[in-house]
Parts: C-alpha cells; structure tokens; sequence
C-alpha cells in the first residue's frame, strides 16, 4: 500500500513537472529528439498523385550535425538514379547534382519551394532546419491526436525558416517527437505532415512514416524508412560539393 | 601519338573492367525522336532511334571507372543540304562573290544524319585526399549560364534544347580542392602537340552564399573562310569567369569570357541571369546575352556567319539576345514550360511550348513546338515551323 502511495506521489510529482516545463524547455527537448548526432539511412518514397497514379522512388540519407548536414542519393527508379542533394547550414544552403550532366548547382532560396522529384515535399521540407532557430512560436492549448497526448504550437518562420507563413505542429507529449504538422499560406491550409509508427532505435525515438498529403491539389507522399542507425561516424567530406560528383 | 594514347587509354579501361567486372553496373536508356519540320514549302520528317549504354563501377576505394556507349540509328529524311537553310539571298550573293553558279556549289554543302555509334563517356577517375585525377572522354561543364557558357570552349549548346546531355571531351582533369568549398581544377585535352592541345585552368570557391570561379583557357583553334575560301590556325586565350547566387530574393548568375585572339579580332561574350520561383510553383527565368562575335544588322550576316551558326559550334548570328522561359507543374506528372528565344537585333526569335510528361517510373515523354518568328534573312525568320516528340525509357 505504501508502495502504491509512493509511485503515485512519482507520478504526480513527474507529470507536475512535465506540465510545468516552459514552452521554451518544450521546443528544445523536441529539437533535441529529432535533431541526432547523426543517421545513415534508406527510405522509400512513394508518390500517390492526385489522379491516383502511383511512382516509387528510393534513396540513401544521411545526415550529421544534429542535421545541420544532409545528403540525399537517389538510388531508384534508374530516371533519378545517382542524383544527389546536399544540404548544408541547416538547408540555407542546398545543391542539387545530376550525374548526366555532371553539373552541380546551387539552389536560391525561392528554388527550396519546388517540389523534389515531383513529391510533396519541398525542398525546405526536406531539409532539418531548427525550431528554435527558424521560427518564432506560441503554445496552444494541448490536444490529442490518434489518442496521444500533444503539444500543440503556431510556429511563424523568421527569414531563415521556410517560406510558409505559419505552421501548427503538434509533438507527443512523452517522445517529444512530432506527430503532425499543418503548413499554412495567407491562412489558407496547404499541406498536412502525418509523422507515424514511432519507433525507438539506438536510443532515439524515430518516425519511420511521414505522410504529406497536400490539400489543394489532393495528391499525397509517403517516405517509409526501410533502416536507420544513428550515431555513427560518417566523415566530414561526405558532405561537401566535390564529393557530390564522385561516382 | 595520339593513336598511342588511345590504345593506352583502352588498355586501361580494359584492364580496369576485367578487374572490376563483378561490381559492373549496367544502365541507360533508350530514346527515340520524332523531328517534324518545315522545309521548302514542305513539311518533312526525322526520326532516330537512340540507345545509351552506361557502364560504371569501382575498381577498389579509391578508383571509379564511367563510361557509356551510344548507338543512333537515323529514319526518314537524313539527306540535306546546307544551302536549303540559308536565306536564298545570301546564297546567291555568295555565288556571285566566288563567280561560280549556286547549283554548282551545292553539291559541296550536301550533308547526311548517318547511323553512328560511339563511346560517348569513357573515363576512370583516382580519388584521393588531396587531389582527384580523371583521364578519358568526359563531360566538362563549365560555367553557370543556361542558354549560353561563353567560359565554356569544350561544349557547344543547342539553344532549343540547352539542358540536353553533352558529348563527351577526351581530357585529363585535375582536381585539387581547397578550403571548404574551393576546387583548383587543370583540364588537358591532347591534341598531336603539347603546343596545339587545349589548356584549361579554373579556380572555383563558394563564398558568402554565392558559387564564384574564374578560368583561363588557351586551345588552338581552326576555321574556315569560305568566301576567301582560307584556312585559319590560330590561338585563342579566353579570360573568364562567373558566378550564382541570390539578390533580393532572385536567383541570379552571370558569365563571361574575353577572348584574346592571336590573328582575328578579340571578343568578348557575356550574359547575366535571374530567375524566381513563386507559391504555386510557377518558376521564371530570363537570360541577357551579349555576342561580342555577332553582328547588329540581319544585312551584315553573311555566308560564314549562317555556317557557323549551322555547324556544331552554333555561334549566334546577332549581338544581343534574350533567352526567357517559364515553367508550371500542372499536375505531380505533367510540367509545361514556354520559352522564348529573341535576337533583339534583328528582332527574330522563336517561342517555344514545352510539354513534360511522366508516363511511369522510367518512362517520360516530351512534346515541343518551334514557332519561329522574323522577317526574311533574320536568324529564326528563315527557320521552318516545327517542334519534336521525344520518349525516353530508362532502364
């Protein structure tokens, strides 16, 4: 009985705690979660267009610098196959090379809002980026999703976030680790970001689903993760230009 | 010499991929074109059939051999004659110059689009730490204009199809990359001379978010004078360079090359560009291209001029062009681009819709009109209306 008493008193006092953490404390621990040391992974993209035409796509992603680095390489269908996007400073800066040109070049901003290979993702979609950094943002009142405790927060990009004017993201509450995210233009819903079959690998909490579903045209894009290590030594020079054309 | 070097070149390349060959990747794609166009008052019909072969794969950590083999077979009409794409005028008024009659010159200007097949790409490439090195045929983009590289003297664009693949160059490359983003990059195409090959040096750097570089090129280089009916062997030394990056939210880049000419007259051609993507994925692009080689009256450009522009290099015939375009993806599947070329000098251009089409996942489908416009004897007024439907299976 006084067992009992005891893990009650725990709880109360952790779960006092978790409601006590200031907004702030939130948005680091969800960086934090989804920002690893680094990653090596495949993913498979499936693009469901808005007519219900179907294309696969698959790549290799790795990433380092609490994702200030990334690099994508298509590895199939063979129409994409070898190119490759390097994305650096957090996505400010983002290359794009295809290897039937052998032509690497440097997207401005206003090119990070193109879709990538015809997905639903933008380039700024892809790339890791930084709450804390790249958006201001407000707490709203918590909500649950698919039964899931969540934070909810309006998050408005500075210059250097993306080009959306506002997003509602909402994150699990246990996990710290987003579940959906809506992407507002002129207060108009654009897309919508399903994150899903959590999972725990090497320590870190991980979606392995993201879904994208984009509600003016209806067509819609998933990327399953088929593996994913994190923590692991990958060297500086993978993510540089001249490594983009070596093949 | 140069026999030797091939001979060596293919002994490498066959000692590499016996090395190799459990690694080999094979790929490529087949491509067929079918080219309507107006000529003569008649609309006529070419059509080639292309297979890309791509073979690559690493020859341990360090060593990459690429190469890819092309097979192009040619259909309908693949007999032509240069004459019959130039003005009438300037034809005649060059057979008055030469004193001979047009139809016994014509004979000289026939041409046929014949079957080929060649090694298109075939190179190995040595990685290391400090220096990459790569020997054989292979692509060498330089510059960072669309429409037009005046620092590239390796490649000539055609302007109706700009991003299409390149022919590879026989060359040695060096590369040895600096700083962060820096690459100092030295390019040797061998020709039956140290004195005669072409020499390529380029420093490039990405700095404060723009890609910035200059180069320097000397090639010797031969042309013909037809009028004169004389041969010209000189050396030319381009100074140059370019850059990309963002101003006030707008893509922007410029390029540019002074040519210093050992005989004819020195050149400059530059361009700068910008483009701009907006929310509903709208993208624009515009380019502005100074010809230093080009004349500003259509009655200036004479009989040389409509050659060179018809050859494989495709120097321009005016001074000043633009070269816009803008591009809608209208579903995940479908984009359609219209652009427009415009030789402001002689106020010809040609507008052309481009039609973009996924059919599968290795499957796309390009469709593309050529509406010309200009008076007579302007560089697009005498081309014929036309415009090609390309398919294209990757495998």
């Amino acid at each position: 009985m006084l067992m009992q008493i005891s893990m009650m008193i725990i709880i109360a006092i952790v779960s006092v705690q978790a409601q006590q953490l200031t907004p702030e404390q939130i948005i680091k621990k969800i960086d934090d979660t989804e920002r690893v040391s680094s990653s090596e992974g495949i993913v498979k993209q499936t693009i469901t267009t808005s007519g219900g035409k179907k294309r696969t796509l698959e790549m290799q992603s790795y990433t380092k610098d609490q994702s200030d680095k990334q690099l994508i390489i298509y590895t199939n269908p063979k129409r994409v196959k070898g190119d490759k996007i390097l994305m650096l400073n957090d996505g400010d800066d983002i290359w794009f090379y295809t290897p039937r040109t052998d032509r690497v070049r440097h997207l401005a901003s206003h090119a990070k809002k193109q879709k990538v290979q015809g997905s639903d993702f933008s380039y700024e979609d892809m790339s890791g980026g930084n709450i804390e950094e790249d958006y201001t943002y407000t707490k709203l009142k918590d909500e649950k999703i698919n039964g899931i405790e969540c934070y909810k927060f309006e998050l408005i990009p500075t210059e250097s976030g993306p080009h959306y004017s506002k997003m509602i993201l909402w994150a699990d509450k246990d996990k710290f680790l987003t579940l959906r995210i809506d992407y507002y233009e002129e207060e108009e819903l654009l897309k919508r970001l399903i994150c899903s079959d959590t999972k725990k690998i090497d320590d870190h909490w991980y979606a392995m689903k993201l879904t994208m579903t984009n509600l003016q045209e209806g067509g819609e894009t998933v990327m399953e993760t088929v593996e994913v290590k994190f923590d692991i030594h990958l060297d500086d020079n993978i993510f540089t230009t001249k490594n983009l054309k070596r093949r | 010499m140069k026999r030797q070097l091939i001979l060596i070149f293919l002994i490498i390349i066959a000692f590499t991929i016996n090395t190799i060959s459990q690694e080999l990747e094979i790929s490529g794609y087949y491509e067929n074109q079918l080219f309507p166009q107006e000529l003569n008052d008649k609309v006529i019909f070419q059509d080639y059939n292309k297979l890309r072969i791509d073979l690559s794969a690493e020859a341990g950590e360090n060593v990459t051999f690429n190469s890819d083999y092309i097979y192009r077979l040619y259909h309908g009409a693949v007999d032509f004659n240069l004459l019959d794409f130039i003005p009438e005028s300037v034809v005649i008024q060059y057979a008055k110059q030469r004193q001979i009659s047009v139809d016994s010159i014509r004979p000289a200007f026939d041409f046929k689009l014949a079957d080929e097949n060649f090694l298109d790409n075939a190179y190995v490439t040595i990685y290391s730490e400090h220096v990459n090195i790569r020997i054989g045929k292979q692509q060498l983009p330089w510059g960072s204009g669309y429409a037009w590289n005046p620092t590239d003297i390796f490649n000539a664009k055609n302007l109706l199809d700009p991003a299409y693949e390149k022919v590879g160059v026989n060359a040695f490359k060096l590369e040895i990359p600096f700083g962060k983003e820096g690459m100092l990059t030295g390019v040797v195409c061998i020709d039956d001379e140290w004195e005669t090959s072409t020499k390529a040096v380029k420093v490039k750097n990405h700095l404060r978010g723009y890609d910035l570089s200059v180069s320097s090129v000397e090639k010797t280089q031969t042309s013909f004078d037809y009028i004169n009916f004389l041969s010209l062997s000189e050396k030319r030394r381009l100074w140059g360079g370019d850059f990309s990056g963002e101003m006030l939210g707008l893509g922007v880049w410029a390029e540019g090359a002074y040519n210093i000419m050992e005989i004819s007259e020195d050149f400059g051609q530059y361009l700068v560009g910008t483009d701009y993507t907006f929310e509903n994925g709208l993208y624009f692009m515009g380019e502005y291209y100074r010809n230093g080689l080009g004349k500003s009256e259509k009655d200036e450009y004479d009989f040389n001029d409509w050659l060179r522009l018809l050859s494989s290099k495709g120097e321009n015939l005016g001074q000043d062009y633009i070269y816009a375009g803008e591009m809608y993806p209208v579903t995940e599947l479908l984009s359609w681009s219209n652009y427009l070329i415009l030789n402001i000098n002689d106020k010809s251009g040609m507008l052309f819709p481009w039609f973009d089409y996924s059919l599968n996942d290795n499957t796309e489908i390009i469709l593309v009109g050529y509406i010309p416009f200009g008076e007579n004897r302007t560089e697009f007024g005498e081309f014929g209306r036309g415009g090609f439907v390309r398919v294209r299976v990757y495998f």
